[in-house]
């Protein structure tokens, strides 16, 4: 079966390669709806516009799955306009799984609860602003099976 | 396959494009008008919204009913067409309802159940739609990210080992107890194929076998699938087409899936999916042939223009000759009279009438065609006799100048002899589904079931026919003590 490429685990990038500022912004992304304890949820932040559309990441987070509702912070973070990807791999193949006409059939999330109409979101529906250089935001999403 | 061609291509149909509030008084508007028009019109009551679960201990019964006439008769179609006050702008949108009929010994028993799909229970606890569908928009509605979120399973109800599956032709099937029509949920068939479309008109062959096909509107990519008897996969595979329109049926013969596509495009300029679709008297109504064994293309061959919702049965000669039936339109006015008799608007000047068109294409591409007088829809052959030479096609037909049907008939395929019954104008009558009978007979004996609503008494009965002499009526007639709304597609089983 073929795979997407949405949430390469190769484009993560570890946040322990970034600059450590001191009191830096983080960002706190509240998801609910996972489904099961079953495999792991990948995230990933991105950090403006251009960096979103060459799927180029600033970080990402990969962490044991839990059923209900999952809570997962990226900090380190500078001010400004970022957007968060979500998925659920269930079957710890480290890919959004779809079927044969590209559906996700894994979950899948986005920062703002936003929700795509037959595709993604829009980027301006996922923003999230930091402001502020040592902000605590909290944003909320949504996952979709 | 990636992300990206989710992104892109998942635009599905369009299903849920966002259409002015205007339109949104507008679907108020339909329900006020069909109640208006059916305080004149009775004969709307066939499309009037369903509101309850029922359950009848007991039908009563004109007439005898067969011995051996022992099983259920599975029925299903749109019956939720209307939620707080907004009724859907066309009769595909609503929420499916299965009607199971259960004979034994003479006594007939009744219980319908809405098809609890995700859409369903969740439009039921919110009190209102909150999915726009293909041809009504909704005012705020939730965002679709995939098929199955809109699936509403209501056109055909097949059975699968003990097992029911509900049937839509753009997602999932939908698995219901075959005993107490309890929702069991999607069913998956397996990796890559969660959520992918499963067609309302599946075939069985001889063994049991289920093939089927769904088609990804988007990429005009079609799937088929090959299952065993118990509904686990044994193969599936894909071809690529240039079609985006609605794809309702298809057929097998012995060796070959006959792929049929509509002269239809998407050059319409209404909102939703069925608006886009628009009837191209230029494209030919083409025929692609599928190895069963490989699920790839052998041939294709244009035929002339046509529109065809149903096939009765296709089948091949030793030399590659293939044969099949249609219930030919020749455009696409059908799908707007569907719409129009939501707002209580019903065609009687011009109603579209479909007309069988017998089809036989040599394996060299020459094409002959035969036409039945009369008109008819809704083909059925004896079970189990898909894809093998059929001596007998049963169908509903229009015999009265109504735009409803009001009889049954059966073809003789050798001989062109058509043996009849008419309803009357009193009646809408259904699909009727061959039961064979206890011979085991699968080109003459056993019966021919269907209901049909009975509009002055604003009832529906179902009747059992001889299928070998359909002429002589009904030899028992099972009647309901309410109206059931209309259905579209169902099957019997014997137990
Ligand atoms: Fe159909």
């Amino acid at each position: 079966m073929k795979k997407t490429n949405l949430l390469v685990t190769t484009a993560f990038l570890l946040i322990s390669s970034l600059p450590i500022m001191a009191r830096a912004a983080e960002l706190k992304v509240t998801i609910d709806n996972v489904s099961s304890d079953k495999g792991l949820i990948y995230a990933q932040i991105f950090h403006g516009p251009e960096n979103y559309t060459q799927g180029k990441a600033r970080a990402g987070l990969r962490l044991k799955a839990k059923k209900g509702t999952f809570n997962l912070t990226f900090n380190n973070l500078v001010p400004g306009d970022y957007v968060v990807r979500i998925f659920h791999d269930e079957n710890n193949n480290a890919v959004l799984d779809t079927n044969m006409f590209g559906v996700p059939s894994e979950g899948y999330a986005f920062s703002n609860r936003a929700v795509g109409n037959f595709g993604p979101p829009k980027y301006n529906d996922m923003i999230v602003h930091i402001t502020n250089k040592a902000e605590q935001v909290t944003t909320k999403a949504h996952m979709t099976y | 396959m990636d992300r990206r061609s989710f992104i892109q291509k998942a635009g599905l149909l369009g299903l849920a494009a966002t259409l002015p509030q205007p339109l949104w008084a507008m679907m108020q508007g339909n329900k006020q008008a069909f109640l208006k028009a059916l305080a004149l019109q009775p004969e709307l009551l066939a499309y009037a919204s369903v509101d309850r679960e029922r359950d009848i201990d007991s039908l009563t019964i004109e007439g005898k009913i067969p011995e051996g006439f022992n099983g259920t008769l599975y029925r299903n179609g749109p019956a939720m067409l209307e939620r707080n006050g907004i009724r859907y702008a066309h009769l595909f949108e609503g929420d499916g309802m299965i009607r199971a009929y259960h004979f034994k010994d003479g006594h007939v028993s009744y219980k319908d159940r809405f098809v609890k799909t995700p859409k369903y229970i969740e439009e039921q606890k919110a009190g209102h739609f909150l999915y726009s569908g293909a041809a009504t928009s909704i005012a705020n509605s939730r965002a679709v990210t995939s098929p199955d979120m809109i699936n509403v399973a209501n056109t055909n109800v097949i059975t699968v080992g003990d097992d029911i599956w509900a049937l839509w032709e753009a997602g999932s099937a939908t698995c219901l107890s075959g005993n107490n029509l309890e929702t069991k949920g999607f069913v998956n068939l397996g990796d890559g194929l969660k959520g992918m479309p499963f067609s309302a008109h599946p075939k069985v062959d001889a063994n049991g076998h289920i093939w089927n096909f769904g088609l990804d509107y988007s990429s005009g990519r079609v799937i088929f699938y090959h299952l065993s008897p118990s509904g686990k996969l044994l193969k599936a595979g894909m071809i690529k087409t240039d079609y985006h329109a609605m794809l309702h049926d298809f057929l097998i013969t012995e060796n070959h899936i006959l792929l049929i596509l509509p002269s239809l495009d998407m050059s319409g300029h209404g909102g939703g999916f069925f608006n886009q679709m628009a009837y191209n008297s230029d494209q030919p109504l083409r025929l692609i042939v599928v190895d069963k064994n490989t699920l790839e293309v052998t041939a294709r061959h244009d035929l002339p223009p046509g529109f065809v919702f149903h096939f009765g049965n296709g089948w091949e000669d030793r030399d590659g000759t293939i044969h099949f039936d249609c219930c030919h339109y020749d455009n696409f006015d059908i799908m707007a009279e569907f719409a129009d008799l939501m707002q209580g608007k019903i065609n009687t000047s011009t109603p579209s009438n479909a007309q069988t068109i017998i089809y036989h294409i040599t394996k060299d591409g020459k094409i002959s065609r035969d036409k039945v007088a009369g008109n008819a829809e809704f083909p059925r052959i004896y079970p189990h006799m898909a894809g093998l030479k059929n001596q007998a096609l049963f169908q509903t037909s229009t015999l009265s100048d109504n735009n409803w049907q009001d009889g049954v008939r059966r073809i003789d395929m050798d001989s062109g002899k058509i043996d009849l019954y008419h309803y009357g104008d009193d009646f809408m009558v259904e699909e009727h589904v061959v039961v064979e009978g206890p011979q085991g007979n699968k080109q003459s004996g056993g019966w021919l079931v269907g209901a049909a609503l009975h509009i002055p008494s604003k009832r529906t009965c179902v009747n059992i026919f001889d299928a070998d002499n359909l002429a002589a009526g009904p030899r028992a007639r099972c009647w309901l003590n309410f109206a059931a709304p209309i259905g579209f597609h169902g099957n019997f089983i014997k137990r």
